[in-house]
């Protein structure tokens, strides 16, 4: 299980993999003998974690066939607000018009393709291209085309720039690249519920902070990893000093569309990192497919929300947006923040293990115990479905 | 044909236009605004952030109103402005020449 790794950045990372031969795409043409494996308790083929076609098949088959947290709606909430993301490898830009609509546009030109816009956020009136001054307005419209007029059967009205769908849940904003997709509501199922019933009021919640990171592993190791708290006593002392998390009181549960976890206070309390006594009475992590970490330890209220994205085969990226209740203590919020950034660092050290040890290509694949890893089956699944999906 | 700023900007002088124009053609002069039809390349941010309406395009006004706003707009570079020598010409962006507190007369 992690909660979130502010991981340091590790330009010498090792990378042994590099010069073992590995199966080309498409790997999948094995999807059977995969469902099978899975069946038994074994992982995906290794070779998975390091090939450069799995990854892109990914991007376009799991993350770009996504609903992507991408936000917050504090950073879009007056007209002209925009920021930037990528959804997919996709650049995509959020803004509020002037009408209060809320758009999410694929943020390249549709002149020569450049980003039109290339700051990470801010407020705009129009959106320009820097490259020849295509003018798009807050809603994606194409407004203005230098020579535009010298051009015979030239449409502006058909060179807007490409809408994506957006939605929100509370103060989270989520895109989806297709124009017509499944509800959100359907990706987060009972999610809602479920925080609330834990104690977190998101009308209550205030943003705190964001934490960007870098893993070098692929992103299915760093999902995984998170999904299962096996390694808990083992690897995260001062985690397993505030919740019970031996495997008859540690709650390991799949839903159609995430896995959660529910790990209750010790009973008879170790000497903790932070004051864990509180409203929040047990602490509930979540993992939304593909790849979006929701996290809530306990104590005062508080949740840490983002996803982590492929960076390459062998790197994950990723962010996560603190929240806190709207009458928590800063002194509060620092000592949970020191513990939590202790099992963010215990985490990213196994994953980059993980990584070394899966890509050398000296073990085909691993063995998961399905007592308690059922979760990382239930993921791996996942991938496998979409994957197989044309 | 370029974009022009009508008198719906006399007095107003919201100035977006000119912090936004690319090029930056458009020229502050003592009542309003006026763009450049020789440097304007025609992008259409003006009319885009203009909270008046006073940036146009030119070939979207009807040819009576073109015939006034287009004039208009260009007295400011091709006239000999109040207490100066010569037409402004082409000074080659509005952060360079400055505002001017004169307008064609």
């Amino acid at each position: 299980m992690t909660t979130h790794h502010p991981a340091p950045h590790h330009p010498a990372a090792h990378h042994a993999a590099a010069h073992h031969p590995r199966a080309h795409h498409p790997a999948v043409v094995d999807a059977e003998a995969c469902s099978a494996a899975l069946d038994r308790g074994e992982t995906l083929p290794w070779t998975w974690y390091a090939d450069p076609a799995i990854t892109a098949l990914e991007q376009e088959r799991i993350f770009r066939r996504s609903w992507s947290y991408v936000g917050r709606t504090d950073q879009v909430a007056q007209p002209g607000q925009f920021f930037t993301c990528e959804v997919g490898g996709v650049p995509i830009v959020v803004t509020r018009d002037r009408s209060g609509g809320l758009n999410a546009l694929v943020n390249v030109c549709r002149h020569r393709g450049a980003q039109v816009v290339r700051e990470d956020c801010g407020t705009r009136k129009s959106l320009q291209c820097f490259y020849h001054a295509w003018t798009y307005g807050l809603d994606g419209s194409l407004r203005g085309v230098p020579r535009g007029d010298r051009e015979a059967d030239f449409d502006t009205s058909q060179l807007g720039l490409r809408r994506a769908s957006v939605d929100t849940w509370g103060p989270f904003v989520f895109v989806h690249l297709d124009p017509e997709p499944a509800p959100l509501t359907e990706m987060l199922g009972e999610l809602p519920e479920l925080l609330a019933a834990g104690g977190i009021d998101l009308e209550r919640m205030r943003f705190h902070h964001r934490v960007y990171y870098t893993i070098e592993a692929n992103w299915k190791i760093a999902v995984e990893n998170y999904l299962e708290c096996y390694h808990c006593p083992v690897a995260h002392p001062g985690l397993a000093d505030v919740l019970d998390v031996s495997p008859d009181a540690y709650e390991l549960e799949v839903r159609p569309t995430f896995a959660t976890h529910h790990g209750v206070v010790r009973d008879i309390p170790r000497e903790a990192g932070y004051p864990v006594q509180g409203p929040v009475v047990e602490g509930q992590y979540h993992l939304v497919w593909p790849s979006l970490k929701v996290n809530v330890n306990p104590g005062q209220p508080n949740l840490s929300f983002g996803p982590v994205h492929p960076a390459g085969p062998e790197r994950t990226t990723g962010y996560l947006d603190y929240f806190f209740g709207d009458d928590v203590d800063e002194a509060w919020i620092k000592a949970m923040l020191a513990f939590d950034d202790q099992v963010g660092a215990e985490d990213t050290d196994l994953v980059e293990s993980v990584q070394r040890g899966a890509s050398s290509g000296g073990v085909e694949r691993g063995r998961l115990l399905l007592g308690s890893e059922h979760t990382i089956s239930a993921f791996q699944r996942f991938v496998l479905g979409r994957l197989r999906e044309d | 044909m370029t974009h022009v700023i009508t008198d719906a900007c006399v007095d107003e002088k919201d100035a977006s236009c000119m912090e936004e124009c690319p090029v930056d053609c458009i020229y502050e002069g003592g009542s309003r605004m006026y763009i450049h039809p020789g440097e304007c390349i025609d992008c259409g941010l003006c009319a885009e952030v203009c909270p008046n309406g006073a940036a146009v395009a030119l070939r979207l006004l009807d040819p009576a109103a073109a015939a006034v706003h287009g004039p208009a707009n260009d007295a400011f570079f091709t006239r000999v402005l109040p207490g100066r020598q010569a037409p402004l010409g082409s000074p080659g962006g509005a952060s360079r020449l400055g505002p001017l507190d004169v307008d064609p007369s």
